[in-house]
């Protein structure tokens, strides 16, 4: 029964997605949308348990003075500072909201938005942009010509590489309308092989998931 | 001399050695270097266009003035870099043409990269005698949740997915919104993406469903999942990465960032095919020394 | 000028009536153009019966796929069922996953995981938690600790009882650690810079990447490298593949990453449903032969026949 419940529940549902999908029928597009909400809904609620899962881990190495539990301590009042930030921006639109008749009112002064715009935007595109390091370095360990498919490798990389920037023209006339060729056929062809079989691995194991003969979800 | 001879190439073996196995800090030294010395001293390079980008300002080119365009935004800070340059010069020509533009995003950091473009274009405009206003030549809708399924929501009502627009104002009242409502009044969707949900989510939610016209511009590591479906038509066109931006300036005839930070990128580019040719280089190098040892013993 | 020719008069020989009544059935109208310079195009019109009302005909080649899927498993479970032996290439990307953890083992160091970075919605991340189940199970079994970092929370609390229960499947109920199961931010490259963290601070041995991942992929993959960590990925996600490929000791490339929990389990059900997709690709490359010979042959030979060929074959693929 423990486990019947939840296969019966990925099934029906499951099953109304399939056919909100390829019916017309509108009844069945209403009773997707609705489980589609419920799915919002549930998900949404979920990280109450990721934050829990944060603060009892975090929390405990602080307490017990544990291994770089200045890291952790230094996480948990950034958490905290911006919840109670953004809590208090939501408090203000809200109050703002009424005095106008209960229209929706966004502030965009909060000490919320200045962290977010000075704090989390250079932080994100700060870790955005290491990728350009890593792909130097990755790029110097992978690209060594020790068979012939490495050697393959190697050498549309550099066409690439070359052909991409304004400089590969001026080397060379042909390197951007060689980059164009590999990009445009070898490439595609090979993006299509993999998305082919791709989609059919989904299909495959969207379908032993929704008809329960894989139950990743129910391994406890 | 057999002796000193080997004494030789133990020494070229244990520097081509290091070489290979060369710790990636310098490299993310070199890296740096070069990128801080180029922005210090820039270097302009000529722009060759190729055809996909070509392809997609011809698209917009072809809009006649009141066009409808849904502009998403689907990227945040973190690939500002390397998307901001396209969006600024993509937003310019549309409100040059005078389409009517409507953005949204399905990220959530988006709706601010949406302000930020408004100011700076928006301005650029004003202080050249072209007045836009909000709300009748341009309006941000703001974020909209869910990824693929909001696709299909924006999609079947634009009023329904977007109540209000970033700044609270009902969008049933704006001037822009009247007469209208789904992607079938739309003449061009164009989504400016970094990842999923973004172009190939639009492609498959919208455009298959809609048959709009669509173009995208992504990031560079996306624009090869891009190629087949510019190929079945299903995208008029495409710019990728910050190279893609730089063809685009060119096209709409002006250069900016992503134009200046063209030398950069070739130069970063040459530096690490030279890394890549010499790491082959010095692994051969010490593959012919070692053999050569191993025959002579 | 062009001249509209309905299907019936521009069927000849009994193999055109054939495809027309193939046609009919399907609700296909075909009407071919001709002009006068000889070149021919077609145009589909859709008239289908009363009953068909409530199926979305653009969706025909979906559900096609689906039920031609669907055939093939049945039959191929049934057969598997009576004895038929089971097939499955050698993947070494998954035999990897083996020699990581036995690596682990060995060095004393704690295995790191990670489930792609989507919610559980996502078919990447179940099938990434399939192949969690089996790492647990190594793990528990080799009595190597098992960190695993998670993006969701739901995918979190999933995690949890997988490995929970693998833990116990393999006689080691106390392999699973609670604080070494988490959660580390919603946002992308906090999440990131989080794992990072982990690799440089716990130095896991090795890290494998299962799910779906984004532009975090290299970033990752690199960290592992540079702490020395062996590592193996798998994704659906082709931007992604060139990174891992790069940076990964072994990367299992997108079919290759679903077939991963079949060959992990070699449970019959699963098993026969990657046969099942197997021949499902089979028909498409068929399918992408005839339909790239009819088209050159259309191109090549003019005919209203041929053109009609190729129309109804993209009708219906």
């Amino acid at each position: 029964m423990r486990n019947r419940v939840p296969v019966f529940i990925c099934g029906f549902v499951g099953i109304f997605m399939i056919l909100k999908y390829f019916s017309t029928y509108s009844p069945f597009a209403k009773i997707a949308e609705e489980l589609e909400q419920w799915g919002m809904v549930t998900l949404s609620f979920a990280i109450v348990l990721g934050v829990l899962n944060l603060i009892k881990i975090n929390l405990k190495a602080v307490m017990e003075r544990k291994k770089d539990w200045g890291y952790k301590l230094l996480l948990l009042v950034s958490m905290f500072t911006m919840m109670i930030a953004g809590g208090v921006k939501w408090y203000r639109e809200e109050m703002a909201g009424r005095a106008t008749g209960g229209l929706p009112v966004a502030i965009h002064d909060s000490l919320f938005d200045f962290m977010f715009d000075h704090v989390y935007f250079p932080l994100s595109a700060t870790i955005f942009a290491l990728l350009a390091f890593f792909v130097a370095s990755a790029a110097f360990r992978a690209f060594r010509a020790k068979n012939v498919h490495a050697t393959l490798l190697l050498v549309a990389a550099v066409i690439v590489m070359i052909g991409r920037v304004p400089i590969g023209g001026a080397i060379w006339k042909g390197f951007p309308w060689l980059q164009e060729w590999i990009m445009t056929w070898p490439n595609t062809a090979g993006q299509r092989a993999i998305q082919i079989g791709a989609a059919i691995g989904m299909i495959a194991t969207g379908l032993r998931v929704i008809f329960g003969v894989e139950k990743p979800y129910l391994k406890g | 001399m057999n002796g000193s001879q080997q004494d030789i190439s133990t020494g070229w073996e244990r520097w081509l050695e290091r070489f290979v196995a060369l710790d990636r800090r310098w490299i993310f030294l070199v890296l740096g270097s070069v990128v801080v010395l180029f922005l210090v001293v820039p270097v302009s390079m000529p722009v060759t266009v190729s055809e996909q980008v070509r392809a997609m300002y011809e698209t917009i080119e072809a809009l006649p003035p009141g066009a409808r365009v849904h502009l998403s935004i689907d990227y945040g800070p973190g690939s500002e870099a390397e998307l901001w340059p396209q969006h600024i010069a993509i937003l310019r020509q549309l409100l040059e043409k005078d389409c009517k533009v409507i953005c949204s995003s399905l990220w959530t950091d988006g709706p601010p990269m949406i302000e930020k473009a408004f100011t700076v274009v928006v301005g650029q405009l004003e202080r050249e005698g072209k007045k836009k206003v909000r709300g009748v030549d341009y309006v941000n809708l703001g974020f909209k949740a869910g990824d693929r399924v909001a696709i299909a929501k924006i999609g079947s009502s634009f009023k329904g997915a977007f109540p209000t627009d970033y700044q609270g104002n009902p969008t049933a009242n704006l001037p822009i919104m009247q007469g209208w409502d789904t992607y079938r009044d739309i003449d061009l969707l164009i989504t400016i993406a970094v990842g999923d949900p973004g172009a190939v989510e639009y492609i498959q939610q919208a455009q298959s469903r809609y048959g709009m016209r669509m173009v995208a511009g992504v990031t560079a590591v996306i624009s090869p999942q891009l190629y087949p479906y510019y190929q079945s038509r299903n995208l008029l066109g495409f710019v990728g990465g910050l190279a893609g931006a730089a063809e685009y300036e060119k096209l709409v005839g002006r250069p900016g960032y992503a134009t200046r930070g063209m030398f950069i990128q070739s130069a970063v580019h040459i530096l690490i095919v030279g890394l890549v040719l010499a790491g082959n280089a010095a692994q051969f190098w010490l593959w012919w020394l070692r053999r050569r040892k191993g025959a002579r013993v | 000028m062009r001249m509209p020719l309905p299907f019936e008069q521009t069927a000849r020989t009994s193999a055109d009536r054939a495809i027309h009544r193939v046609a009919k059935a399907w609700g296909i109208a075909l009407v071919l153009l001709a002009s006068e310079s000889g070149a021919w195009a077609a145009e589909t019109q859709r008239i289908l019966p009363k009953e068909w009302n409530y199926l979305d005909v653009g969706k025909l080649p979906v559900l096609i796929t689906l039920l031609l899927f669907g055939a093939f498993y049945l039959y191929l479970y049934r057969e598997t069922k009576v004895g038929r032996p089971m097939r499955l290439r050698r993947l070494p990307g998954i035999d990897a996953i083996e020699e990581a953890i036995a690596r682990a083992t060995e060095m004393g160091r704690p295995v790191l995981f990670i489930p792609g970075i989507n919610d559980i919605d996502d078919i990447q991340t179940l099938a990434g938690i399939n192949i969690l189940s089996h790492v647990a199970y190594i793990a528990a079994e080799y009595d190597t600790p098992l960190i695993v970092a998670c993006r969701r929370s739901v995918v979190l609390t999933i995690s949890e009882e997988v490995v929970k229960a693998a833990s116990l499947a393999a006689g080691r109920p106390e392999n699973y650690i609670p604080n070494n199961m988490r959660y580390l931010s919603d946002d992308q490259f906090a999440f990131t810079a989080g794992v990072n963290g982990i690799m440089l601070r716990e130095r896991p041995a090795s890290c494998i990447y299962q799910g779906c991942f984004y532009s975090e992929s290299l970033t990752l993959a690199e960290t592992g490298s540079m702490s020395g960590a062996i590592q193996v990925a798998g994704t659906a996600n082709v931007a992604q593949l060139p990174f891992f490929v790069a940076a990964c000791d072994f990367t299992l490339i997108g079919e290759e990453f679903f077939a991963a929990s079949a060959y992990l389990s070699r449970d019959p059900s699963v098993v026969a449903s990657i046969e099942a997709a197997d021949r499902l690709k089979m028909v498409y490359l068929i399918v992408i032969l005839v339909g790239v010979a009819l088209a050159t042959a259309v191109n090549l030979f003019p005919s209203p026949t041929l053109m009609t060929y190729l129309q109804l074959l993209k009708e219906i693929f």
